[in-house]
């Protein structure tokens, strides 16, 4: 019994490594959408048999460590890293014009570090406070998920068109599942993985088309302007608290806390509104520059740990944006994690580990994300850049990514399997493009299909 | 398939695309797909590489531990790793076949540009502001990026 106890913790800190050292390298790909990575690479470790601590180290470790080498392209190239890192866009670029990108670099991540960590124990103990309205919660789970589809799409920029087109999605779902279980199929990833990476399904399909491929040609490739490399501090090991001013930390501090409670909306909005609410307290040009992006960045790390742990300890249902999306396998990876099938029985992440376990594996995994991810930005970032542009081919990201669509659905249904992720991938893409709704609202939609639909027409 | 030959290999450094100027009317060379630009023959070859050579994998990983590992869930594991694994060997075939397209431009900043920041610092609602108001250890860090006399002239101009 104490061989496997060790053997689980060992287990836990290894997977939390390898998921900061990954996600490290995929933030440094301007572009890598959260869910589209995250999702699916959670998904495989829980497949594998990881245990429950290992599986939440490696999620969170690695979402932590991405949400700080993302500010490499954003600050050094001036290309957001991800979906989270749009919301930095606009400061890092005026200090890049001011000739200080490294400047944008620390604040962002020494932001980072310090808002992780006061995240984790925030999100433990508001999530303990929600958690005695969770079986309520429970109850009435196939509603609110019906009620967060429609407010999720209406957030989004389609507002109604988006609502609107959630019906046909849902139906879509729904007729899939109709399908496949005429050939005593169970498909539950490929949906997920579909949604995921929808969009570049999307233009792939695209792209065989004479008319539409017309509109996705261009005469010059991309344009990637490369800041200078300055670098004027010493040491391999920088302290975050020293790269901010007293003033800076104690915005971070206080956007981390609250953005840690407000678990339900738009994560991009949280990290908007924050940056804003700093903004407009602080009086001099540059100084609102660099504590805005601090700020920034700092909610990009706490109100996704907040989004996903909430969720998880209080409720054990994808009750959030991130649950909904990048965290949505721990809540939900059938054979081994499932949420409530319609009986109410929840078998997932929620139910695996503690409190007190979600609090100290928590830290754990943001311990190991720093320590591997801040140094490695604050030392490498030019060079890091300066090799993803000039080495790393879209081409060779396709490929991988093309990979991996075939691979986990031909694995988990056959070709029926890989038919569905490809028809909801072309849908969901085409309805992300067009709509300009994102992946959390197709999530929704499947959440609708499952649990909703079944509640509705039972009435 | 409109696509021409290929590409140049990473052009670091450089402010031109290192691409052999067509006298013809030329046709567009680029495709942007999935926030950024490809070519369209290397796309598919890349697409083929990845989905072909990681099915491949999948399929034979899957036959093989069948017979070799008694415990038929443990055996489908070990057949995905192995299929993920197949999908980074084809990225990195792929990233050897084909070079990247973009232009990388080292672009420094000039005092024209310090000026526009400036502006539209001012523009903003809280204003410029004052040196003076800083803390002292963000005064220093303006004074050591030597940027501290420029917020502080712009200051006096806008008065």
């Amino acid at each position: 019994m104490t061989d496997l106890l060790t053997n689980d913790v060992l287990v836990a800190i290894a997977l939390g490594v390898i998921g900061a050292v990954v996600f490290s390298l995929i933030g440094l790909v301007s572009g890598t959408d959260e869910t589209a990575t995250i999702a699916p690479l959670t998904l495989l470790v829980i497949l594998l048999g990881a245990p429950p601590a290992g599986v939440f180290t490696f999620f969170l470790a690695g979402a932590v460590a991405k949400h700080m080498t993302h500010a490499v392209p954003t600050t050094l190239l001036g290309i957001p890293g991800d979906t989270m890192a749009v919301p930095l866009l606009r400061e890092a670029r005026l200090l890049r014009s001011l000739g200080v990108p490294h400047i944008a670099l620390r604040k962002a991540i020494s932001g980072a570090v310090i808002a992780a960590f006061i995240a984790v124990p925030a999100a433990v103990l508001f999530a303990a406070l929600l958690a005695p309205f969770g079986d309520i919660v429970q109850t009435i789970a196939p509603w609110l998920f019906l009620v967060a589809a429609v407010g999720i799409a209406y957030a989004s920029p389609a507002r109604w068109s988006g609502v609107a087109a959630l019906v046909p999605f849902v139906v879509l779902i729904l007729a899939l599942k109709a399908l496949t279980a005429g050939y005593d199929v169970q498909l539950n990833i490929s949906y997920f993985l579909g949604i995921a990476v929808g969009p570049l399904i999307a233009a792939l399909f695209l792209v065989l088309g004479r008319q539409s491929r017309t509109e996705m040609e261009r005469d010059e490739p991309q344009t990637v302007y490369l800041a200078p490399d300055q670098r004027n501090w010493k040491g391999y090991f920088p302290n975050p608290f020293k790269m901010l001013d007293r003033q800076q930390t104690g915005y971070v501090a206080a956007t981390a806390t609250v953005s840690s409670a407000t678990f339900v909306f738009s994560p991009v909005a949280m990290t908007v509104l924050m940056g804003e609410i700093v903004g407009s307290r602080v009086k001099h040009g540059y100084h609102r520059l660099t504590s805005v992006l601090a700020a920034r960045n700092g909610t990009t790390e706490s109100t996704y740990i907040a989004e996903a742990l909430i969720p998880l300890i209080a409720f054990g249902l994808p009750l959030s944006p991130v649950a909904a999306g990048p965290a949505a396998p721990l809540f939900n990876a059938p054979p081994v994690f499932t949420t409530d099938d319609g009986t109410g029985n929840v078998h997932n992440l929620s139910t695996e580990l503690s409190n007190w376990q979600f609090l100290g594996w928590g830290l754990a995994a943001i311990a190991i994300a720093v320590v591997v991810a801040y140094p490695f930005a604050m030392n490498f970032a030019h060079k890091a850049a300066s090799l993803v542009v000039g080495y790393v081919s879209h081409e060779a990201i396709i490929a991988a990514f093309t990979g991996l669509i075939v691979v986990v659905s031909l694995w988990e249904g056959g070709i029926l399997g890989l038919a569905a992720t490809l028809t909801v991938g072309l849908v969901g893409g085409l309805l992300i493009r067009s709509f300009k709704i994102h992946a959390g609202v197709l999530f929704m939609g499947y959440y609708v299909a499952v649990l909703s639909v079944p509640a509705l027409l039972a009435l | 398939m409109p696509i021409t030959d290929h590409t140049s290999p990473p052009t670091l450094d450089t402010t031109m695309p290192a691409a052999p100027s067509d006298p013809q009317p030329a046709k567009p060379r680029y495709l942007e797909v999935w926030g950024d630009t490809v070519v369209g023959r290397d796309l598919a070859l890349a697409v083929l590489i990845g989905t072909g050579f990681s099915a491949l994998a999948l399929f034979g990983a899957k036959t093989l531990f069948g017979r070799i590992v008694a415990n038929p869930s443990l055996a489908d594991a070990y057949a995905l790793l192995v299929g993920i694994a197949a999908c980074i060997v084809a990225g990195v075939i792929s990233g050897k076949l084909f070079a990247p397209k973009r232009k990388v431009v080292v672009a420094a900043s000039d005092a024209h540009q310090v000026d526009e920041v400036l502006a539209v610092l001012a523009d903003e609602r809280q204003g410029l502001g004052h040196v003076a108001d800083l803390p002292a250890q963000t005064a220093d860090e303006l004074r050591d990026l030597g940027l501290y006399d420029r917020f502080r002239a712009a200051e006096g101009k806008r008065r």
